[in-house]
């Protein structure tokens, strides 16, 4: 499968990143090598396997509903954000 | 440099005594550049008044800039301390110092970190493997005790091998990751780089426990592997013959006297094989990035962080992120949004988690005949900086350690020699899901052996 | 050319829980902004999620109210998308596999027929932050981040606004009946959005639809509807059917009554969905299952027991039973002695009359064991019906109980048989040659008698025995 520069355009904008000019044949032509390479479990027969999404078992665990705040993380965090006023968080607007 | 062991029988008077001259060897050995503190010149990073233990860079400690290596996180004050940072604390130990890492732990080399690279305290021209590089070099270099990193894809096991200290991954589970910035959240685990394999135990108990505030932390009750090793059992250990064949010469020459050493301390020594490695690589590589590809999402500037100055959202979030990361990371972030998007998602990341079945179910089958697995950490020793500049290549050379994560099983990196330039070897021994007694008792046989 | 309408329904509920469904921050309305946030729904590094034991419960007793398979097993997945209210840069929710599949909920006709409406899932997920814009910046506040969400999408069933307004009463009276959800429209625990598209009657094929979002009251809800199949009708009329018609989200104005483009948003977001590999699938245990199958009455139900065993009519009852604190108020009455018939009357056109500039039923002055009191009085005789009315006013502004106000305002009626036959004979005596006419056939001088009487009473005579007496003496 190869990597062009559409789809790593298009994958730029999924993942909110942007490569430069200079670097993109090079980010194009590594993650080509990348995903030719991991092409290979192709090679193995997997159909009749599970899915194996954790190594652990059993169900998530439920959580008691009983309400626990600690004030001193979002102090914290609000005196070293970026940008905040008045305690809320300040980002600039979407510009279409 | 004392052990933990001993350290931990101090008196608490010379506690203080200890921390200060650690002080002083860290500042002197400043080269190493094991700590980000010596590579950003500012003085090492206290909690708490215990015996000292280096913390990789991706651990949470309150108070201190925790940045995970990478430039997106400059500015970020950890407000809370992880589960294994609280449990140190209860046993006299204390956070002392950030260990440099390759950036949000995506490498093995430590050259990724936005801080600059750390030196191999065994040759300086090499590197100290990654991506817990800074930990590692701490201890080996002696300027710690014992170091926490963290393991993802045997990122505590090959440091340890190329530095020449013990490294140890436990079971998924055993150890909470509350508290470590996320990788790969299926495969990360944090465990102890210490100077010997009983230190590795002790450290292991006291970071070792359920959480109930990770719901992937194994709900058992802990037992203690510490008090009850027992270096003179006799197990039967599995050496994985295809792998041996693939490392390089001396890495093979210095397995195979491990494996006599083992057969002469009375263990029984059988000799089985894996699948082709390339396949376990492939695995971890859309695992890893896939989950990583979403554990990154939240490193946008708004909230915390480095935060690009932007009049518009959209902008803002890509040059924070664009910016903020470093080239690895970037890659990664995208290979994980490929596998992950329509019309790729069954064909990438759904025939991964079945391949991981399988290689879990491999190791499975191996167990049934041996308690223990044999197998080098790492094809060669410790590379030149900047020689693998190619991604792949450098993704290959984890070949012997990923399938543990996969597997979600325990492993120990122990030294077993040195190459003809002098730099170290580790053999690695494999257990059974939630049998670290086997472990280590087996790793403190192999040690003692080579003593 | 005759087109029929197709509309399905994605409500998001907030289900109230005392904590965030993957943390323990209380959950909140209108507090100071970033006070209830902690390291997990402030996407910090390092931060876990942990599933709140009571959102599963509320979705099984859900699900079980809808009549739908609850699953034993279901998986949450991550949904990426890159927002400043949302922290982590992914909503925790769930996909291929939802705690509640396949259910169906009833609507009511004034006509009395019903119809089915087919629910396709119900799932659980997290909410989003707020943001408010003001100028060139916008205001992220995390407090609502982590709000455990039921989102229930319907089958697209409807065919009418008005079904589809049906359909969200009957769906928010269901929530409210389980109390499972404030399902507050104002405060943003009840969202609707509705999916709406056309087609050539007798064809099955679905064309396409439109997502009309920022609907927040039932009134609303019903005007976008018809706003916009009457755009897609006239642009299928037009010939412009493909460009005007796209799939796409549009907000309702309710300025201007018309739906606008959302276009530039990304409509067709690719969200990577897969399983949060931080969380385990949720797996009920049997005894939780059992225990919160066992749901308390639901409006049907209760709507259906009314009309059985009180004997009040199918409309009535489903007035009744629209809201939980509607049919609460009315069992509370029966349970005081009141009588069904009168119950539903005083109920649902005095008192509803009465509540105005912002009293409802639950913050009436006059509560249900009060108005039992008044129906009863009624029904004994003590007061008639039109002075009923006048305590019931003089009620809801003073506090003061019901014989104490018929005394105060003396209406106590007379129903003794001898004075009121006095009254009569009195008024007989006065007009005989009246008495005369009426026997001779002029019956409408009845009302004139009765009116007599009345006046003579002062108004305090029992209707229904002057009626019986004055009968009896004039035809003796």
């Amino acid at each position: 499968m190869k990597i062009d520069n559409a789809l790593l355009q298009k994958l730029e904008n999924l993942s909110s990143l942007k490569i430069s000019n200079e670097k993109r044949e090079d980010v194009i032509k590594q993650l080509s090598e990348i995903v030719e390479f991991v092409e290979n479990l192709g090679e193995m027969d997997l159909d009749n396997e599970e899915t194996t999404f954790t190594t652990i078992a059993g169900g998530t665990p439920l959580r008691e509903d009983i309400p626990n705040v600690n004030p001193n993380i979002i102090q914290t965090i609000l005196a070293n954000a970026p940008l905040s006023e008045n305690s809320f968080f300040v980002v600039p607007k979407i510009i279409e | 440099m004392i052990t933990l062991k001993e350290a931990l029988k101090l008196p608490k008077e010379e506690i203080s005594n200890l921390r200060a001259d650690l002080k002083r060897v860290i500042q002197e050995k400043k080269n190493i550049g094991a700590y980000v503190e010596q590579l950003t010149c500012k003085p090492i990073s206290e909690y708490g008044e215990g015996i000292p233990v280096a913390i990789k860079d991706n651990i949470q400690v309150t108070g201190w800039e925790v940045t995970s290596g990478s430039n997106i996180l400059q500015g970020y004050i950890a407000p809370y301390n992880a589960t294994v940072i609280d449990n140190i604390l209860k046993n006299g130990l204390a956070p002392f110092g950030r260990t440099n890492m390759d950036e949000f732990a995506m490498g093995s080399s430590t050259e990724s970190s936005f801080y600059g690279k750390t030196l191999n305290p065994h040759n300086l021209k090499c590197v100290p493997g990654g991506s817990s590089g800074g930990s590692a070099a701490a201890v080996a270099g002696g300027m710690a005790i014992a170091a926490l990193g963290s393991d993802t894809g045997g990122s505590i096991r090959q440091p340890a091998a190329f530095c020449g200290c013990v490294g140890m991954k436990p079971t998924y589970g055993k150890v909470s990751r509350y508290g470590l910035g996320a990788y790969s959240s299926s495969l990360d685990q944090i465990g102890p780089i210490t100077q010997n394999v009983e230190d590795a135990a002790i450290l292991y108990d006291i970071i070792a426990g359920h959480e109930c505030r990770d719901s992937t932390s194994a709900n058992i009750v802990h037992v203690k592997v510490g008090e009850s090793l027992n270096p003179d059992r006799k197990m039967t250990i599995a050496v994985i013959e295809n792998y041996l064949e693939d490392a390089s010469l001396e890495v093979k020459a210095k397995m195979i006297d491990a494996i006599k050493v083992l057969e002469k301390e009375g263990h029984k020594i059988i000799y089985r094989n894996f699948i082709n490695s390339k396949y376990d690589i492939a695995t971890y590589y859309v695992i890893a990035t896939a989950e990583a590809s979403a554990n990154l999402s939240r490193y946008d500037g708004v909230r915390y962080g480095n935060r690009a100055p932007s009049d518009n959202l959209k902008e803002m979030f890509r040059k924070s992120r664009s910016d903020g990361f470093g080239e690895e990371v970037k890659r990664r972030i995208l290979l994980g949004t490929f596998v992950l998007s329509s019309g790729y998602y069954d064909a990438y990341y759904i025939k991964a988690q079945k391949a991981r079945h399988f290689i879990k179910a491999q190791y499975e089958e191996i167990f049934k005949e041996a308690e223990l697995i044999f197998m080098p950490v790492t094809p060669t020793t410790a590379f030149e900086f900047g020689s693998k500049s190619d991604p792949l290549e450098m993704y290959l050379s984890d070949i012997y350690t990923i399938s543990l994560n996969l597997a979600g099983l325990p492993g120990i990196s122990v030294p077993i020699g040195k190459d003809s330039k002098g730099l170290p070897i580790g053999g690695q021994l494999i257990s059974k899901a939630y049998a670290e007694q086997d472990l280590f008792d087996g790793a403190m046989s192999l040690e003692r052996a080579l003593r | 050319m005759q087109f029929e309408v197709v509309i399905g329904l994605e409500v998001h509920a907030q289900l109230n829980t005392k904590t965030k469904i993957f943390c323990s921050c209380p959950t909140s309305f209108g507090h100071e902004p970033n006070t209830n946030v902690c390291s997990v729904c402030l996407g910090l590094p390092g931060a876990l999620p942990v599933l709140n034991k009571e959102t599963v419960k509320k979705s099984i007793a859900f699900g079980t109210a809808i009549n739908a398979k609850v699953n034993k097993k279901s998986i949450f997945n991550r949904k990426n998308y890159f927002y400043p209210d949302l922290p982590k840069g992914y909503q925790i929710s769930q996909f291929e596999i939802p705690i509640v599949e396949g259910g169906e909920i009833y609507i009511d006709f004034e006509d009395g027929s019903k119809k089915r409406i087919g629910v396709t899932r119900a799932h659980l997920e997290e909410d989003a932050g707020k943001n408010i814009h003001h100028g060139s910046v916008s205001y992220v506040d995390l407090n609502r981040a982590g709000t455990p969400l039921l989102e229930i999408v319907s089958e697209p069933d409807m065919r009418s606004s008005e079904e589809a307004v049906l359909y969200l009463k009957k769906l928010h009276a269901i929530l409210r009946y389980l109390d499972i959800s404030d399902a507050n429209m104002q405060e943003g625990s009840f969202r609707c959005d509705a999916n709406v598209s056309i087609r050539p009657k007798g064809e099955t094929k679905l064309y396409t639809r439109a997502e009309i979002k920022n609907l927040n009251s039932f009134k609303f809800i019903q005007k976008a509807i018809d706003y916009e199949v009457e755009r897609q009708s006239n642009a299928w009329e037009d010939g412009v059917y493909e460009r005007d018609v796209v799939q796409e989200t549009r907000l309702y104005d309710t300025e201007k009554n018309e739906t606008r483009s959302m276009r530039g948003k990304e409509d067709s977001a690719e969200y990577r969905y897969f399983p949060d590999p931080d969380l385990l699938p949720v797996v009920i245990p049997d005894d939780m299952m059992s225990e919160c199958t066992k749901i308390p009455e639901l409006p049907d139900q209760k709507r259906d027991r009314f009309v059985s065993e009180h004997g009040i009519k199918e409309y009535d009852a489903n007035v009744i039973t629209s809201s939980v604190e509607m049919a609460r108020f009315y069992e509370a009455m029966i349970s005081a002695g009141a009588g069904a018939k009168m119950s539903v009357t005083w109920l649902t056109v005095e008192l509803q009359g009465r509540l105005v500039n912002g009293t409802n039923i639950v913050t009436s002055p006059v509560d249900a064991i009060k108005l039992a009191s008044l129906v009863k009085r009624i029904e004994d005789g003590t007061i008639s019906g039109k002075a009923g009315k006048d305590v019931l006013d003089y009620l809801m502004q003073n506090s003061i109980d019901v014989d104490e106000a018929i005394e105060k305002l003396g209406l106590k009626q007379v129903s003794d048989d001898g004075a009121i036959c006095a009254i009569i004979d009195e008024v007989i005596g006065a007009h005989g040659n009246k008495v005369v006419e009426y026997n001779a056939g002029k019956v409408q001088l009845f009302g004139f008698f009765v009116g007599q009487v009345m006046k003579q009473s002062k108004g305090s005579a029992n209707p229904n025995k002057v009626n019986d007496l004055l009968k009896q003496k004039l035809d003796s």
